[in-house]
């Protein structure tokens, strides 16, 4: 078994056992009943997800623009989900569209932008400790990745499999294996001195 | 483990910490639920109102229809005259249009044998020699014809013998089917046998 395929399962089991329903279920039930409480726990399980996955290729006021456009979407339409995936690859995949939609509206797809320069200076370092130095530097050489290579480390890091993210941005898996393998090697190789 | 695994493990951790850093805001659910609850109430409302619109809409057609149905069954019948000319053939006028319809067919049979008599069927070239006491035309075939001055008078009337002719004339004699002059003309061609 890959570390992909165990990070995703173990990441599956944990949302089962944290929500108690998984999420499909959920948004089934949601569909049928249309009960506010099932879309608030659904918005519970998935929303940090959502949001850190879209932060990390914009910024905050597109992210939560998208996260909102993307939940009053699930809310409005949850039958467009079909049974066959995980909800959270048809939520991120919701999510993506409009993502990309918005940042082609602004003309930023292409523009490699450095989203943490938008972050609030709460999450910034201590200049002093080095693990806080390593997770500066992580920010800051995560946001500096291409958006293809970084979309697809956050896909894996949120424990999507390699077929999950294919789908989910619409590239081979062959391509999706050539952009995380160029994302870690590019990160390895620019925090192996904080590492050290 | 190798160390392979423990970068594996360390992207993993900054990326899990980093997330841990920025979680979603909690007036951003605050806010979809508003607008979730809103869309819904609207959507429910607009909902209602189209079912009260067509409830509304099918009670007025209802109410049309009856109103008309009453006023066709109450309403006081108004007597109108019309005045009613019949036209149809009885036995006595029957026979009288048989009578008229035969004699058309019959002065219909004339005319149409009249107007066979008068088609030219062929013509012969001549000239005319005399014309006095009856007409004399000798044709190219050396046949001499004569033409009585009734028959040169009646063909006159009917425009059938040109006004221009004298004697020494170069004439075309047209014939009918059953070989009866039907026209003299002086010869366009003033060709001579």
């Amino acid at each position: 078994m890959t570390i992909d395929s165990t990070l995703s399962l173990s990441l599956n089991i944990k949302s089962m056992f944290s929500s108690g329903q998984t999420n499909e279920w959920l948004i089934g039930r949601f569909t049928s009943t249309g009960e506010r409480k099932l879309f608030e726990q659904l918005y519970d399980n998935c929303s940090n997800d959502l949001y850190h996955f879209l932060l990390t290729l914009s910024d905050h006021a597109t992210a939560k623009d998208i996260c909102q456009k993307t939940w009053l979407k699930v809310f409005e339409k949850p039958h467009l989900y079909s049974e066959s995936g995980r909800f959270l690859a048809w939520l991120f995949t919701l999510a993506r569209h409009a993502l990309i939609d918005e940042l082609r509206k602004s003309q930023r797809l292409d523009c490699n932008e450095k989203t943490l320069l938008d972050l609030p200076s709460e999450g910034l370092p201590n200049e002093d400790s080095p693990a806080l130095a390593l997770a500066d530097a992580f920010n800051q050489e995560l946001t500096a990745l291409p958006f293809e290579q970084r979309e697809a480390f956050c896909l894996q890091q949120e424990g999507f499999g390699l077929q999950e993210i294919a789908k989910i941005t619409y590239s081979k898996i062959e391509t999706v294996k050539s952009r995380l393998r160029y994302a870690k090697s590019s990160l390895r190789k620019n925090l192996e001195k904080y590492h050290d | 483990m190798t160390k392979r695994d423990n970068d594996e493990i360390d992207l993993t951790s900054l990326y899990q910490a980093r997330k841990k850093q920025y979680k979603s805001p909690a007036a951003l659910k605050r806010k979809v639920l508003k607008e979730a609850m809103g869309a819904k109430y609207s959507t429910r409302f607009f909902s209602g109102f189209q079912q009260v619109a067509i409830a509304a809409g099918t009670l007025l057609l209802i109410s049309l229809v009856a109103i008309q149905y009453y006023d066709f069954n109450h309403s006081q019948p108004q007597l109108t005259y019309t005045l009613v000319e019949v036209h149809s053939i009885g036995e006595q006028e029957n026979n009288q249009y048989a009578e008229i319809s035969r004699k058309y067919d019959q002065h219909y049979q004339q005319f149409k044998q009249k107007q066979a008599l008068l088609v030219s069927h062929h013509s012969k070239s001549a000239v005319l020699n005399q014309m006095e006491g009856g007409w004399e035309l000798v044709t190219c075939d050396k046949e001499l014809l004569k033409v009585s001055d009734e028959l040169v008078n009646t063909l006159k009337e009917m425009d059938l013998i040109g006004d221009t002719l004298q004697a020494g004339d170069n004439v075309n004699i047209a014939f009918n089917r059953y070989g009866l002059i039907v026209g003299i003309h002086q010869s366009k061609l003033n060709k001579s046998c």
